[in-house]
């Protein structure tokens, strides 16, 4: 319980940051309501979406473990980890549930949403990419401990990335304009702003189609890198302590 | 007293040479807590670059909040957060049995053995752009409110190290139930906005239960002259009291202690 709580904290931070501002009119481009409703469902979202098992991986990397584990087995290493992380987003999806419906109830007041049957059918492909570029984005990062032992500094950028780039610290739109632009080219916000602008209807069925290519486009380059760093790091690795 | 501060400086110097030996990480660390620095500030301008003013604080105050929320950041991993994540592990591991061994106070060596100097170009920038800020907003605080902040500012530090060690210390029974450094950030979240955002029960569980109007926001008000000594006493008593039963559930807590090893 108390564990649950301190998962909610961020999200409480800034529900009561957006309560207390008084201004009239779109901050951002979001009603107030939508920009509460818009943490509470971020939390619920990352729950849903964060597949990393980056230190996992590092770990087995620098202790060595990795040859024993993966290399002897006739299964792809992808898939594998891939699948070692179902079983834990069954149950984190669940929390993920719990804690939002929570927030939902106590702040019923103060929220706004509206879903409908077309906006659920457009989150599905959203969502799905946003985990598989979050999986593989993870794993990459995870590979380069088989050079570097510092992969902490590396991922600490990508958690810099996604705050801003990718709007879980803040919603993308408030952003310089300039900056959006680049914004929609890059992963970050397809990892976790998309289904979110969906959602809050910030964008119309075009800007919707374009994202999803351009997400696509993106899986397949890291799929491809993930691929090539792989097989380098086979090469470059040595078992540590065997 | 004067064998714990030798100990202390012992402590201290062989830190610092086992820091000295691995530059590189020094180096990269140093960089990426500028970096963090960088993002929080960045945060808050965006935020700000919509609104005006967040229960009654303008932009160039919440500033004031983050950069002392920063600042008590650093003065805890560099004097204490390093320590406790130690001595999480410890207990887990068993090895507590060594640190209960040695002819000092177990708290003493639990809560000081190590430090992080990760923060040392970190923390001169804050103090900078605190004095800067300071000026911008057009006050023009005297020598004893600063000495009033400092003091609060220390008062905080060690409130917030008890309020840590009494966490950590739950260990004893429960394995694990803390992202201990998440949990710490999320602390840290909720003291760079003014307290007084926070509405009803949250308000109770934010600034009494997690005690994080003591991070910033006091020290911060009595910098804008909105609070004065009273608040430092207030800060000071809170601080022994949270000291004498963080003590207490220790002592308790040791009498639990069964080693996981031997």
């Amino acid at each position: 319980m108390i564990w649950l709580f301190a998962n909610m904290i961020s999200a409480l931070v800034m529900i009561s940051v957006w309560s207390a501002v008084n201004n009239p009119g779109l901050i951002g481009g979001y009603q107030k309501s939508e920009l509460i409703t818009y943490y509470i469902l971020s939390l619920f979202l990352s729950w849903i979406v964060l597949w990393f098992p980056f230190n996992k991986i590092t770990h087995e990397i620098q202790e060595g473990q990795i040859g024993l584990k993966i290399m002897v087995k006739p299964i792809s290493f992808y898939v594998l980890y891939f699948f070692q992380e179902i079983g834990w987003h069954v149950i984190s999806s669940l929390v993920g549930l719990v804690t939002s419906l929570f927030l939902f109830i106590s702040f019923k007041d103060q929220i706004y949403l509206s879903l409908t049957f077309f906006k659920i059918f457009l989150l599905l492909p959203a969502t799905t990419m946003a985990i598989l570029l979050t999986y593989t984005m993870s794993v990459n990062m995870a590979l380069l401990a088989f050079w570097f032992t510092q992969v902490g500094a590396i991922e600490s950028f990508f958690w810099v990335g996604r705050s801003f780039l990718g709007g879980t610290a803040i919603p993308i739109s408030f952003l310089p304009d300039w900056i959006t632009n680049v914004v929609i080219l890059l992963p970050f916000r397809y990892m976790f702003s998309f289904p979110l602008e969906i959602v809050f209807g910030k964008v119309n069925f075009q800007q919707i189609v374009i994202g999803l290519v351009i997400s696509v486009i993106w899986y397949v380059i890291l799929y491809l890198l993930y691929r090539w760093l792989w097989k380098k790091g086979c090469q470059a690795y040595s078992s540590y302590g065997h | 007293m004067k064998r714990y501060l030798r100990l202390y400086f012992i402590f201290f110097r062989n830190c610092l040479i086992r820091e000295m030996e691995f530059r590189f990480n020094f180096l990269i660390w140093t960089i990426m807590d500028i970096i963090y620095l960088a993002t929080v500030l960045l945060g808050t301008y965006l935020i700000f670059g919509h609104i005006q003013e967040i229960g009654g604080w303008s932009k160039n105050e919440v500033l004031l909040l983050v950069l002392t929320t920063s600042l008590i950041f650093d003065l805890l991993w560099t004097f204490f957060m390093v320590n406790l994540m130690f001595f999480s592990d410890l207990v887990r591991e068993g090895n507590l049995d060594f640190a209960l061994l040695k002819p000092v106070n177990p708290r003493f060596i639990v809560s000081t053995r190590y430090f992080e100097f990760d923060h040392y170009v970190r923390m001169p920038i804050i103090f900078y752009l605190i004095f800067k800020l300071v000026g911008e907003i057009g006050i023009s605080p005297s020598l004893l409110s600063w000495l009033l902040y400092s003091i609060s500012l220390l008062f905080g530090l060690l409130i917030v190290y008890c309020f840590f060690f009494m966490i950590t210390t739950t260990n004893f029974w429960f394995i694990k139930i803390f992202n201990f450094s998440n949990l710490f950030d999320d602390v840290l979240d909720v003291a760079r906005f003014p307290s007084s955002i926070y509405k009803n029960k949250l308000k109770y569980f934010f600034l009494y239960f997690i005690p994080s109007a003591f991070i910033a926001y006091f020290p911060v008000e009595i910098l804008l002259g909105r609070r004065s000594w009273e608040t430092v006493v207030f800060s000071g008593l809170v601080m022994f009291f949270l000291f004498i039963v963080s003590q207490k559930f220790w002592r308790f807590a040791l009498k639990h202690y069964q080693s996981a090893s031997s």
